[in-house]
């Protein structure tokens, strides 16, 4: 087993595997940029290096300084977490190539999947359902509209190299085709420096339900079961849970066999995770595969109790995988919302600035992971995501009222979270009701807007502060630093 | 003692008897309340009104207090201490004009020099906070009089990265 293991990643990621390492008795190397020198993950670990500036380039994706910290400190094995290098392949042949162990897949298998052409072949040959359409991805537009026939309409201009919806056109009549396929393959060489485009059929209503799989160096390969994923803004997932009101027990066996066939058909080494599309019919199709931890992993070990990033490290280190599928039985229900810092009021735009007051819920099956604490500022560098509350319970009904209830009792000031938007997906009736697609903000919740609290007690709060004095200190801490103007001397009253 | 407070926009006069050194009654219109300091535990304040208990998160932004009930934020300010008396939210966006960032961010690029023209609706420079990037336009038609942002800078709410003279004024 490795005696020291660098994190490669910030903010809640990086300390949740650092609780791993510690429970296995590995030491732990953060590394942190400037911004970054007062942040919980570099606090947390048993060593901290600088490795440069604010911007990512110079930091959390300069490979070199990453590499250059492990050496130093001795690591002998680098976790990516997610984001930043995890799905790069050059950073993983890095490591390999520096005798550092890179705690996911090998760089093949992680440039064959991130290439979705690549992937998309690699599964129809492996006997995965993937989406109908067309393989060859560099026929020219006339060899296309021809694919695009055959295919059918409505169907999905993507790009080859895309991501986040960038270079994708959802193309409805044959007489919107040429445009689309112009239009996206010019965003897409902008946002990805590569203008090639494929078709596939457009899913209606479909959900996103994806399957962790484990797989060691010997050929063993498990799943551990779906997650559901449908709940997103912009692309992005915000409420994550398991098992899905969508699947049967029939179903649900089907995808899982197919997530592990198709981690087979890739040479799949660690960790990842089988996105699937599912339509309203029960078919479902291969999506991609992430070839890293997720962030909605937690509810997965809440389920199963299994330890992801124990896993991963034991799964790097070559150790076989002691556990069946048989042995894989998971009980309850576990729901995970992302508090990302960001105004879900005004479209969800970011709004960093510094935590003034933080008390985060807890209790019974209950599960918090976090990367700040009160008095950080938040950068407006990185990705929002600040923590995840995560609940566990017998069954939905009550893991549904656990996170209600964990939601109302969620205190931060300072910093603008989208809990009190998260309160009332979670309380929806189509939620509830276990109707979850990937349109379901933009169906149930186009227009939201906070319901305010009782103004009276707000009223009575303030008073109540005024009286008794300051309560969250936290003006004394901002005097200590003249000169800097921090987020609350410029912003004056307005609500982050 | 009187207050005037400001929650979220909207005015709630309070008139307010102390009681003890941890107790205050009060009136709203004709809502009366009997409050309790309970305690503070880790910057929580833990209060009783009219028997009920609340634990209330409370934050200091300048000039007011976001005060965080059962998970959701308000922002409370008091009128009689800040004549210019602001209201809670700001309104979103498109109102503004200025070429200011809406939230803390940094420059990605300014697309414009000085003495430029620009028409209404031009998209004038690119911030980008959080990963998400956002374009900022001209407010209205004119000449840029000065460029007061490089590529990289951190930047504010209410800083004008690029001045912009209204024509035909």
């Amino acid at each position: 087993m490795f005696e020291k293991i660098l994190i490669a990643n910030r903010g809640e990621i990086a300390v949740r595997i650092i609780k791993t390492c510690k429970e296995m008795g590995i030491g732990t190397v953060a590394v942190y940029s400037d911004a970054d020198s007062k942040s919980l993950h570099r606090m947390c670990a048993d060593e901290a290096v600088h490795i440069g500036g604010t911007a990512p380039s110079e930091s959390y994706l300069n490979a070199d300084r990453i590499i250059g910290a492990a050496k130093k400190t001795g690591a002998g094995a680098i976790h990516p977490g997610y984001g930043f290098l995890a799905e790069n392949a050059d950073f993983a042949r890095l490591c390999e190539d520096s005798g550092i162990v890179f705690i996911g897949p090998p760089p093949q298998v992680i440039s064959d999947l991130g290439d979705k052409t690549v992937a998309r072949r690699i599964m129809a040959d492996g006997g995965v359902p993937v989406i109908p359409g067309a393989d060859n991805s560099f026929s020219g537009p006339g060899e296309l509209a021809k694919q695009a026939d055959i295919i059918g309409y409505p169907l999905l201009v993507k790009a080859s190299c895309g991501g986040g919806g960038k270079g994708m056109r959802v193309v409805r009549h044959k007489d919107e085709l040429a445009d689309s396929l112009a239009s996206a393959s010019s965003e897409a060489k902008a946002a990805f420096g590569n203008g090639t485009v494929y078709l596939e059929r457009y899913i209606e209503r479909p959900r996103h339900v994806e399957v962790q799989v484990l797989a060691d160096r010997f050929g063993n390969t498990v799943h551990l079961f779906e997650r559901e994923c449908s709940i997103q803004r912009r692309h992005q997932k915000i409420v994550e849970e398991t098992p899905s009101t969508a699947l049967t027990q029939e179903l649900r066996e089907e995808m899982g066999k197919a997530a592990v066939q198709a981690a087979k058909a890739a040479g799949y080494v660690n960790a990842g995770t089988v996105e699937f599309l599912l339509d309203e019919s029960g078919s479902f199709y291969f999506l991609e595969v992430n070839t890293r931890l997720q962030v909605e992993h937690p509810v997965t070990e809440m389920v199963t109790g299994i330890d992801i990033v124990r896993k991963q490290i034991e799964i790097a280190a070559g150790r076989r995988l002691e556990l069946s599928q048989a042995d894989i039985k998971p009980g309850g229900h576990a729901i995970e919302c992302r508090i990302y810092a960001e105004d879900p009021a005004n479209g969800f735009a970011p709004s960093p600035g510094r935590i003034a007051c933080f008390r985060p819920p807890d209790g019974p099956g209950i599960r918090h992971d976090c990367g700040v604490y009160a008095g950080f500022t938040v950068p407006v560098e990185y990705d929002p995501i600040l923590a995840k509350l995560v609940v566990h319970a017998e069954n939905r009904q009550i893991a549904i009222e656990r996170m209600k209830n964990a939601l109302s009792g969620y205190v931060m000031a300072g910093v603008g979270t989208a809990v009190p938007f998260l309160r009332d997906v979670i309380d929806s009736k189509p939620f509830r009701k276990g109707e979850t697609f990937t349109d379901f903000i933009d169906t149930h919740f186009p227009q939201w807007q906070p319901s305010i609290p009782d103004r009276d007690v707000a009223a009575l709060a303030f008073i109540a502060c005024e009286m008794w004095g300051e309560v969250s200190g936290a003006k004394g801490a901002e005097t200590a630093r003249p000169g800097i103007p921090t987020p609350w001397e410029t912003l004056g009253h307005w609500r982050l | 003692m009187e207050y005037n407070l400001n929650v979220e926009g909207e005015t709630v006069a309070v008139s307010v008897q102390e009681e003890d050194r941890d107790r205050f009654s009060a009136r709203i219109g004709d809502r009366e309340y009997s409050v309790e300091k309970i305690g503070l535990m880790d910057g929580l304040l833990i209060l009783s009104v009219n028997g009920k208990q609340t634990g209330i998160g409370i934050g200091d932004p300048d000039g007011g207090r976001d005060v965080v009930i059962n998970g959701c934020p308000c922002f409370v300010n008091d009128d009689s201490m800040q004549p210019r008396g602001r209201g809670g939210r700001r309104p979103a966006g498109k109102a503004s004009n200025m070429v200011t960032p809406p939230m803390p961010a940094v420059v990605v690029r300014v697309m414009v020099n000085e003495g430029d023209t620009v028409s209404e609706g031009q998209p004038v420079a690119v911030v980008s906070a959080m990963k998400m990037e956002t374009t900022l336009y001209a407010p209205f038609g004119g000449r840029v009089v000065s460029i007061n942002a490089a590529e990289g800078d951190k930047v504010s709410p209410g800083d004008i990265l690029v001045d912009i003279e209204k024509v035909g004024e």
